[in-house]
C-alpha cells in the first residue's frame, strides 16, 4: 500500500504537470495541452454525473423503494426522467417532449414570478426613489435631487436602447421616437461607460486567477522540491 | 440571420438575396439574434430576449463575423480554448433544454468583446498582431502577474477600505449571535483564488460567533469547494451541531423556489456523509428557511446572484448578502442600490481591504502594483493600437 | 398528440406555479412543490443526458476514424473511472484527490488562461476610433484604478469618486439594462405560458 504522503505526493506533481500542460497553450496549440483539454472534459463531467446521481437521483430511489405508498410521485419524476433520456435517440426523442414540455412551462412560471417580484417591480420602485448611498448623505437636498433625477435619465434612457417596437404614427408612437433617440445617444454613452466597467471587473477577476495560479506553482514547486530532497 | 420580408426564410448575414425566392435582402425587417435565435426587429441595438448587441443595420460593417468575435480573433491563440471553455460550462452547469429564458447582460468577456467590436468598426479592416507583439503582451501580463509574488510592501498605518466592505462588516455584524445562516458556496474551483478568501473571512467570523451554518450549492462543484475550504480551516464547530452540508441543488430558479418549503425534503441526506438530515441536531433545529436569519452567497457570476434574490429573497425578505467575482459586481449594483442586498463585496481587491481592515494593519500592496501593472499595461496597448491604426488608415486613404 | 400533450403540461404546470405566487392555498402550494421537485429531478436527467450526449459524441468520433480521436479516447476512459470513483467510495479521499489535483488544477488553469485573451481583446478591438470607444476605454481604466485596493486610502476623493461612479452611471444605467432585460425576460415567459413559443417541441409560431 502507498503512504499517505506518497499519494499527496503524486497529486501535487499531477496537479503541476496539468497545470503546466494547460500553460503551454501560450506557445501554440500542442498535444500537451489537448490532453489535459479531454482529461478536463471527462474528468469533471464524470465528477458531475457522480454528483447528480449520488445527490438527486440515488436518495429519491431508496425513498421510493423504502416508503413506495409516501414517495410514490418520485416513480413519476422517474419515468418523466427516462423519457428524457430518450431525447438521445433519434427514433424515441419525441418521448423527451413532455418531460421537456413541463421543464420549460416550470422554469417559464418561476422565472416570470421571480423577475416580476425580485427584478421588474423592486427595481422600478426604486428608480422613483432619488437614492443615495451612506456617504452622500452629507450633500445637500438639490444635490440628492438631482441626483435622484439623473438615476432616473439615465436608467430610462438605457432602457431606451431596447427599442421595443410600437408604431410610429401615434402619439405613444412619437414618445417612443423620443425615447429612441434618448436611446441612442445618452443611453448608447451609458452602455459604454457599463462595458468598460464590466471589462475592468474582468480583467480583474482574471488577473486574481492568474496570480492564483502562479502563487500555486511557487508553491508546489518547492513542497514537490522539498519532499524529493532536492 | 436576416428574415427574408417575402418568404421568411433565415439567409446569413451579408447576404444580398434570399436563398430561397431570390427577392432582395435590403427589405429585410427582421434578423435572429446569433445567441439564441429569437427574431428581432432589424434596428434594433440589443436582442429584446438575450441581450446580445445586435449588428447595426446601417452601418457597413462586415456583419457576417461579428457574432463570432471570438473566434474572429484568429491572432489570439487562446481562441480554441475560449470556445471550448464556455462548450464546457454549457454542457456541464446549464442542463441541455434549460427551462430559464435567457435575459442576461453581456457580462462574460465574448459579450463584451462583440459590444466592443460594434463600436470599433469591421472587423476585417482590423490589422492582425505581429508574433513579436504577442510575445511583448503575453511577457507583460506574466510581468504583472508576478509583482503580487515578488513584492511585499506592508506600509504601516490603518487602511482605508471601499464602502461595500464596511457594509459588509457591518451586515456580519447585524447577525445575532448564535443565529442561523445559510451560506452558499456558488462557484466552482477557477474562482477560488477569487472568492476563497472572502469565504474565509465570513466563515471565521460565524464560527467566533458561534453562528450555526448551513451549506449548499446550486454550483456542481460547489460542495466540494466548501469542503476543501473547510478541511484548511481549523475553525471550532462541529458537524452536525454547528455546521451542515445540506448538498448541492440543482434546476436554477426552480431549485431556489423549492427552497422556500423545508430543507429535508430538498436535499434529503447531507453531502459529507450520505445521512438522512434527520441525524442531525442542527438539521433538526433548522427545519426551513423561516429559521434562518441571514443568507449569504458566493458566487463567481451575477445571474446566480439574481436568481437567488428573484427567488429566495424577494419572497421571504431575508437579509442576504452577496459576494461574488470582481466581473459580476456592476452588474448587482442597481440591486444593492435598492437595498434587495445587505452588502455587495467584489472579489480579492475587497478580501485584501476587508482583511486590513479587521486586523488593523496596513494593507500588501504587492496585488495592488500589479495590478497598476496591468492598468499601465491596457493603456499602452490601447495607445498603440490606435496610432498603428490611424497610421494605416492614413496609408489606405492616400 | 406529439405536440398537445407536452403543450398542456407546460401550460397547466405553468398555471400552477404561478397562481401558487398569487394565493395561499395549501393544497396549490403541495402541488407546486412537486412540480418544483419534480423540475430539480429532471434538472438532475437533464445533466445525465447532456453527458450521455458528450458520450455518445466521443464514441462516433472512434467510430468513425475522425483525425484527433485520441482525444475522444481520453474522454471516454476518464469519465466513467471518475464516474465508478464517484459512486462507488463518494466519500472516499480517491474522489476527494480526483478533485483536489486533477479537477482543481485544470479549471483554474483555463480560468487563469483568460486573462492573457482578455487583454488581447483589447489589442484587437480597442483602437480609439471614435466616441463609444473613448467612453469605454476611458470607462475601463478608471474602474481598473478603483479595483486597486488600498486606493481608497490615497484620498477620500477617490472613494467618494467610487461611490458616486457605482450609485449613478453604474447604477443607473445597469438598472435601465435590468429592467430592459426584465421585460424581455417577462414577454419570453409569457411566450412559452400562452404557447407561442414552443421550443420544447421545436416550433415557434411567427408573431
Amino acid at each position: 500500500m502507498f503512504a499517505a504522503e506518497h499519494i499527496e505526493l503524486a497529486g501535487l506533481v499531477c496537479a503541476l504537470f496539468l497545470t503546466l500542460a494547460i500553460f503551454t497553450r501560450l506557445i501554440g496549440d500542442n498535444k500537451l495541452f489537448r490532453f489535459a483539454q479531454s482529461l478536463f472534459v471527462g474528468v469533471t463531467s464524470g465528477y458531475i454525473l457522480a454528483l447528480v446521481l449520488r445527490s438527486v437521483i440515488w436518495p429519491r430511489i431508496l425513498l421510493l423503494v423504502q416508503q413506495p405508498a409516501q414517495y410514490w410521485y418520485y416513480g413519476l419524476y422517474f419515468v418523466l426522467g427516462l423519457m428524457l433520456l430518450a431525447r438521445g435517440l433519434r427514433k424515441t426523442n419525441a418521448l423527451a417532449n413532455l418531460p421537456l414540455g413541463m421543464l420549460f412551462g416550470i422554469g417559464a412560471s418561476v422565472t416570470l414570478g421571480g423577475t416580476l417580484a425580485g427584478t421588474l417591480i423592486p427595481q422600478t420602485r426604486a428608480l422613483a426613489t432619488p437614492f443615495t448611498t451612506t456617504s452622500l448623505n452629507t450633500w445637500p437636498a438639490w444635490a440628492l435631487l438631482l441626483n435622484g433625477v439623473l438615476v432616473l435619465v439615465g436608467a430610462l434612457a438605457v432602457l431606451g436602447a431596447f427599442r421595443f417596437t410600437l408604431p410610429s404614427h401615434s402619439p405613444v408612437g412619437f414618445l417612443s421616437t423620443v425615447w429612441s433617440w434618448l436611446g441612442r445617444t445618452l443611453g448608447r454613452g451609458l452602455i459604454m461607460i457599463i462595458l468598460g466597467a464590466l471589462y475592468a471587473g474582468a480583467l480583474v477577476s482574471f488577473y486574481t486567477l492568474l496570480v492564483g495560479r502562479f502563487s500555486f506553482l511557487q508553491q508546489t514547486i518547492s513542497e514537490v522540491l522539498g519532499r524529493l530532497g532536492i | 440571420m436576416l428574415v427574408c420580408a417575402k418568404c421568411s426564410r433565415l439567409n446569413p448575414e451579408g447576404a444580398n438575396t434570399c436563398s430561397a425566392c431570390g427577392a432582395s435582402l435590403a427589405e429585410a425587417k427582421y434578423r435572429a439574434c446569433p445567441t439564441c435565435g429569437t427574431i428581432n426587429s432589424i434596428r434594433d441595438m440589443f436582442c429584446f430576449r438575450c441581450l446580445t448587441l445586435l449588428p447595426p443595420a446601417d452601418d457597413q460593417i462586415d456583419t457576417a463575423n461579428i457574432g463570432d468575435s471570438a473566434a474572429d480573433i484568429d491572432l489570439d491563440p487562446l481562441a480554441a480554448l475560449t470556445h471550448a471553455l464556455p462548450e464546457a460550462q454549457l454542457d456541464f452547469t446549464v442542463p441541455p433544454g434549460s427551462s430559464r429564458p435567457p435575459h442576461t447582460a453581456p457580462t462574460g468577456i465574448s459579450g463584451i468583446a462583440t459590444a466592443i467590436s460594434q463600436i470599433s468598426g469591421p472587423s476585417h479592416a482590423q490589422p492582425s498582431i505581429s508574433r513579436v507583439a504577442k510575445i511583448l503582451i503575453y511577457a507583460g501580463v506574466i510581468l504583472a502577474a508576478l509583482i503580487p509574488l515578488l513584492a511585499h510592501i506592508r506600509p504601516s498605518g490603518a487602511t482605508s477600505a471601499r464602502e461595500s466592505v464596511y457594509g459588509l462588516l457591518q451586515s456580519l455584524e447585524d447577525i445575532p449571535q448564535g443565529a442561523a445562516v445559510l451560506v452558499s458556496f456558488d462557484y466552482g474551483p477557477a474562482y477560488a483564488a477569487e472568492l476563497d478568501s472572502l469565504a474565509t473571512l465570513i466563515l471565521q467570523h460565524l464560527a467566533e460567533h458561534s453562528n450555526k451554518v448551513l451549506i449548499m450549492s446550486t454550483h456542481p462543484l460547489g460542495m466540494a469547494n466548501a469542503e476543501r475550504l473547510f478541511s484548511t480551516l481549523d475553525l471550532p464547530m462541529e458537524y452536525g451541531n454547528n455546521y451542515l452540508y445540506l448538498g448541492y441543488l440543482p434546476g436554477e430558479e426552480s431549485g431556489l423556489r423549492l427552497l422556500l418549503g423545508e430543507f429535508g425534503s430538498v436535499f434529503i441526506y447531507d453531502f459529507f456523509k450520505q445521512q438522512s438530515l434527520d441525524t442531525y441536531p442542527l438539521a433538526r433545529e433548522i427545519e426551513s428557511l423561516s429559521q434562518v436569519q441571514r443568507v449569504i452567497v458566493l458566487s463567481e457570476d451575477a445571474v446566480t446572484i439574481q436568481r437567488w434574490i428573484e427567488q429566495v429573497q424577494s419572497p421571504t425578505h431575508l437579509s442576504m448578502d452577496a459576494l461574488v467575482s470582481a466581473s459580476a459586481e456592476p452588474y448587482l449594483t442597481p440591486y444593492y442600490l435598492s437595498r434587495q442586498l445587505s452588502s455587495l463585496t467584489g472579489g480579492l481587491p475587497a478580501a485584501l481591504e476587508l482583511q486590513a481592515v479587521q486586523k488593523g494593519t496596513g494593507l500588501d500592496l504587492g496585488f495592488s502594483l500589479g495590478l497598476v501593472g496591468l492598468t499601465l499595461l491596457v493603456a499602452l496597448i490601447t495607445v498603440v493600437t490606435t496610432i498603428n491604426d490611424f497610421s494605416k488608415r492614413h496609408k489606405q486613404g492616400r | 398528440m406529439r405536440k398537445t400533450i407536452p403543450i398542456a403540461a407546460a401550460v397547466i404546470c405553468g398555471i400552477v406555479i404561478i397562481a401558487d405566487y398569487l394565493v395561499q392555498v395549501p393544497w396549490l402550494h403541495t402541488a407546486a412543490a412537486r412540480l418544483l421537485e419534480g423540475a430539480v429531478v429532471l434538472a438532475g436527467f437533464a445533466l445525465v443526458l447532456g453527458i450521455l450526449n458528450l458520450l455518445a459524441f466521443n464514441f462516433r468520433h472512434i467510430r468513425d476514424h475522425t483525425p484527433g480521436r485520441w482525444q475522444s479516447w481520453i474522454i471516454l476512459i476518464s469519465l466513467p473511472i471518475t464516474v465508478l470513483i464517484g459512486t462507488t467510495f463518494p466519500g472516499s479521499g480517491a474522489f476527494t484527490w480526483v478533485y483536489t489535483y486533477v479537477v482543481t488544477p485544470l479549471m483554474t488553469a483555463l480560468g487563469a488562461l483568460l486573462l492573457f485573451y482578455a487583454v488581447t481583446v483589447a489589442v484587437r478591438l480597442l483602437p480609439l476610433r471614435n466616441g463609444a470607444a473613448i467612453i469605454l476605454f476611458a470607462s475601463c481604466l478608471v474602474f481598473m484604478i478603483l479595483w486597486i485596493p488600498g486606493i481608497s486610502s490615497v484620498s477620500p476623493f477617490i472613494a467618494a469618486v467610487r461611490n458616486w461612479l457605482y450609485a449613478l452611471p453604474v447604477g443607473a444605467s445597469m438598472r435601465g439594462l435590468l429592467l430592459g432585460a426584465a421585460i424581455g425576460a417577462v414577454v419570453a415567459s409569457l411566450r412559452i405560458l400562452s404557447s407561442l413559443e414552443q421550443p420544447y417541441t421545436g416550433i415557434t409560431e411567427k408573431h
